[in-house]
C-alpha cells in the first residue's frame, strides 16, 4: 500500500493537527486503500475519490479522532472510522470545525467503525491496516454508509448548523470561496438572516460606488455582488432616501417663508410615511414582479440563467442611491438645475439597471419597461416632494393639482390663484 | 500503562492517606448535621427585608440606578455599568417626555402638522429595534435589550435640547432663537451620537463598524430635526 508512506507525505502527518488535508488529490480507488484519512495522523489523504470535501475543522484529519470532532452531530462520520475516504479535501485550520466535512464525503467514507477509531492513539497507525481490512471485508459498507449518510444529514441539519454541504460535483470555487457554502437553514432562524448582511464597509462602499458608475462591461451582479448579496445596503440606502427626501422636501419651502409672511412654516411629518410607503413598495415590489417575470420566462424555455431574488433586489437598492444626492441637491431653487440632476441622476441609476438585465434579457421592451419606472419614480418624487406649497394656506396642493400647474410655476403669481382654488376647492 | 500511572499516582498519595482504608465510622460519632452554602449574600434575608422595606426605598432605588445611568451617558467613558445591569425605565421616560414635548408642534391641518405622539414614540422604538437588529445581523456580541437600553439612554442630551428649545422658543421664534436653537440642536446631537458610539461600537467586529455607526447616527439625526423644526402655535 503505497498509502502510509504517501501520508508521510503530506501535512499533518502523525497527529497532523488540523488540515487534515490530504492536499493533493490522489486519485486512489477507494477500496483496499488504507484509508488515508487522517486519522491518527491527521492529514492523510484519503483514498478515494478526489473529493473536494470541506473537512474543516477536523483535528486530527478525518478518521477517528477527526471524525469524532467533526461530528458535531454527525454522527456518520464517526461511524466509518476507519479509512476516511472522504477526506480527500483539504482541512484549512484543524480547530474545531462546526461545519465539518460535507456529509457527502461519506460517499468515500468508508464504514468503518469511527468511534473506535476516534478512541484510538493519534500516533497509531495500525489502523491503516484495521481500515483496509474493514473497507476489504466490507466493500459494500461504503455504500450503506452513504446512503445512510443523507438520513443523518436530515438529523444533523438544524439551526445554526453550518456547515457545508457540496455536493459530490463541488468545485474547487467552493472550497476556496467555500466559507461563504452554507447549508440552506431553516427560514425561521436568526443565521438565515445573517447570511444577508455579511459584508464589510469597504465591500459596501465598493457596491455604492458601482451603482454610480455604469461602465459597459461590468454587470452589477456579477461584478460587485459576486454572490454575496446583501440586505443592508438596499434597507438602509431606501432608509437614507426616504428621510432625505422628506427633510429636503421640507427644506424647499423655506424659501416661501420669508417670500410670503402669511405663508406658515410647518414640518409636514406626513411626508415621512409617504416616502417610506413610496420607496420600499418600489425597492421590493418592482424587483419582486421583475424576478418573477423572469423566472416565468426562463421556466417556459426562453433562457437560462436568472439572478436570485435576493440579487435583484440588492441590485435596484443600491441602484436608489444616486437619488440620494439628487434629493439632497434639489433644495437649490433653480428649475433648469432641478430637472438636469433628475435627468443625470435616473440616467446613471437606470443605466446601471439596464447593464445588470441586459445579458439576461435580450428585450428592448422589457429593458425599456424597467428604465422608465426608475424614472417615472424620480418624477413622482421630485414633484410631490418639492412642490411649492400655496401662499394661502398650508395645506399642499393635491398631486394632480400640481401637474397641472407644474409647466408654469415659474410664472407664479397668477398661478396661485389656480393653487388655492384648488386648495379650498379640495378643503 | 493506565494502570501503571494509576498505581503511580495512588502510590504518591499513599503516605498521605494512609490509614484511611482502616477507619471506620462508629455509631457514637454523629455524623449528621446542616451543609449551608452561603449563596450570594444573605438573599433570604434580603427578601424579607425588601418586602417590609418603605415604598419611597424602592423606589429610590430604581430611581439611582436610572440616575447613575443618565450621568453614564452625559459623561460617556467606557464603563460597562450601563451594558450591565440594562434596564428600560430611562428609555421610556425619555421617551414620553420627548414625545409630549414635541406635541402641539403647528397643527394648523391634522395632517400638516408635526409628529404627533404616537409617531415619535414609533420612530424611537422601532429605530431603536431596528439598529439593534442589524448590529447583531451584522456580528454584533451585544444583547438585544443592552442594546436597546444604551439608544433609548442616549437620547437624553436631544431631551435636553428639546426643553432648551422650548424655552429659547418662549423668548420669541425670530432668527436668533434659530440660530441659538441650531447650535444647541446640532451640539446635543453630536453628543448622542458619541455618547452611543462610544458604549456599543466596541461590540462590532472591527471592519464593520462604520455600518454600524451609520444608522445610530442617521436615527438620532432624524430625532434632531424632528427637534428642530417644532413650532409651536
Amino acid at each position: 500500500m503505497p498509502v502510509p508512506g504517501r501520508a508521510r507525505g503530506f501535512r499533518g502527518g502523525p497527529g497532523g493537527a488540523g488540515p487534515g488535508e490530504g492536499g493533493v488529490p490522489v486519485p486512489v480507488p477507494a477500496q483496499g486503500s488504507p484509508g488515508g484519512y487522517g486519522g491518527p495522523g491527521g492529514g492523510i489523504l484519503v483514498p478515494g475519490e478526489e473529493v473536494p470535501v470541506q473537512t474543516r475543522g477536523s483535528p486530527g484529519g478525518y478518521g477517528g479522532p477527526g471524525g469524532e470532532s467533526r461530528s458535531r452531530g454527525r454522527r456518520s462520520r464517526s461511524r466509518p472510522g476507519g479509512p476516511q475516504g472522504d477526506m480527500g479535501v483539504p482541512v484549512p485550520g484543524g480547530g474545531p470545525d462546526p461545519g465539518g466535512a460535507a456529509p457527502t464525503a461519506s460517499h468515500f467514507a468508508p464504514a468503518a467503525s469511527g468511534s473506535a477509531m476516534a478512541a484510538s492513539d493519534e500516533l497509531r497507525f495500525p489502523e491503516f491496516e484495521e481500515a483496509a481490512e474493514l473497507l476489504a471485508a466490507a466493500p459494500g459498507a461504503t455504500t450503506a454508509s452513504a446512503s445512510e449518510r443523507p438520513s443523518h444529514t436530515a438529523l444533523d441539519v438544524g439551526p445554526g448548523y453550518e456547515e457545508a454541504e457540496p455536493g459530490e460535483d463541488a468545485d474547487n470555487a467552493e472550497l476556496l470561496g467555500g466559507q461563504k457554502q452554507k447549508q440552506p437553514r431553516s427560514f425561521w432562524t436568526f443565521e438565515y438572516y445573517q447570511a444577508f448582511f455579511d459584508v464589510d464597509t469597504h465591500q459596501v462602499l465598493d457596491r455604492i460606488k458601482g451603482s454610480v458608475t455604469p461602465l459597459p462591461g461590468r454587470n452589477f451582479v456579477r461584478h460587485h455582488l459576486r454572490n454575496n448579496p446583501d440586505l443592508y445596503g438596499p434597507f438602509w440606502i431606501c432608509a437614507t432616501l426616504v428621510f432625505a427626501l422628506a427633510i429636503s422636501g421640507n427644506l424647499s419651502h423655506l424659501p416661501e417663508k420669508r417670500a410670503s409672511p402669511s405663508f406658515h412654516y410647518s414640518p409636514q411629518f406626513h411626508k415621512v410615511t409617504i416616502a417610506a410607503t413610496v420607496v420600499y413598495c418600489y425597492a421590493w415590489l418592482v424587483p419582486l414582479a421583475l424576478w418573477g417575470y423572469l423566472r416565468w420566462r426562463q421556466g417556459s424555455g426562453a433562457r437560462a440563467g436568472t439572478y436570485s431574488f435576493l440579487e435583484t433586489v440588492c441590485v435596484y437598492g443600491y441602484s436608489l442611491f444616486t437619488y440620494i444626492p439628487a434629493a439632497v441637491l434639489w433644495l437649490i431653487p433653480a428649475a433648469w438645475l432641478q430637472w438636469l440632476l433628475l435627468a443625470v441622476a435616473a440616467l446613471l441609476s437606470a443605466s446601471v439597471l439596464a447593464l445588470t438585465f441586459w445579458p439576461l434579457v435580450r428585450a428592448l421592451a422589457l429593458l425599456a419597461a424597467v428604465v422608465a419606472l426608475h424614472a417615472l419614480l424620480a418624477v413622482c418624487c421630485k414633484l410631490y416632494f418639492f412642490q411649492r406649497p400655496p401662499s394661502a394656506g398650508p395645506a399642499p396642493s393635491p398631486l394632480h393639482a400640481t401637474l397641472g400647474t407644474e409647466p408654469h410655476r415659474s410664472r407664479a403669481p397668477q398661478h396661485f390663484a389656480n393653487l388655492s382654488q384648488a386648495a379650498s376647492s379640495r378643503q | 500503562m493506565a494502570a501503571a500511572e494509576g498505581s503511580g499516582v495512588g502510590g504518591a498519595a499513599k503516605p498521605l492517606f494512609a490509614g484511611l482504608s482502616d477507619v471506620s465510622i462508629s455509631e457514637d460519632i454523629p455524623v449528621e448535621g446542616e451543609i449551608t452554602v452561603p449563596v450570594g449574600s444573605q438573599s433570604p434575608d434580603e427578601d424579607y427585608s425588601t418586602l417590609d422595606e418603605p415604598v419611597r426605598d424602592t423606589i429610590m432605588r430604581d430611581l439611582k440606578a436610572v440616575g447613575k445611568k443618565f450621568v453614564h451617558v452625559m459623561y460617556p467613558k467606557k464603563s460597562s455599568a450601563l451594558l450591565r445591569d440594562w434596564d428600560l425605565w430611562g428609555p421610556l421616560v425619555l421617551c414620553v417626555s420627548l414625545a409630549l414635548m414635541l406635541q402641539d408642534g403647528s397643527a394648523d391641518s391634522k395632517d400638516d402638522g408635526g409628529p404627533q405622539f404616537a409617531e415619535v414614540f414609533v420612530i424611537i422604538w422601532f429605530g431603536a429595534v431596528v439598529i439593534t437588529l442589524n448590529s447583531k445581523l451584522l456580528g454584533g456580541t451585544i444583547s438585544f435589550f443592552q442594546s436597546l437600553c444604551v439608544l433609548g439612554y442616549c437620547v437624553l442630551p436631544l431631551t435636553v435640547a428639546m426643553l432648551v428649545c422650548r424655552l429659547v422658543l418662549l423668548a420669541g421664534s425670530g432668527t436668533v432663537s434659530f440660530i441659538v436653537r441650531l447650535i444647541v440642536v446640532i451640539a446635543m446631537f453630536g453628543w448622542s451620537t458619541l455618547a452611543s458610539t462610544a458604549f456599543l461600537a466596541d461590540s462590532q467586529p472591527p471592519n464593520r463598524k462604520a455600518l454600524v455607526v451609520y444608522p445610530i447616527f442617521l436615527f438620532y439625526f432624524v430625532i434632531s430635526w424632528m427637534i428642530l423644526t417644532f413650532t409651536p402655535q
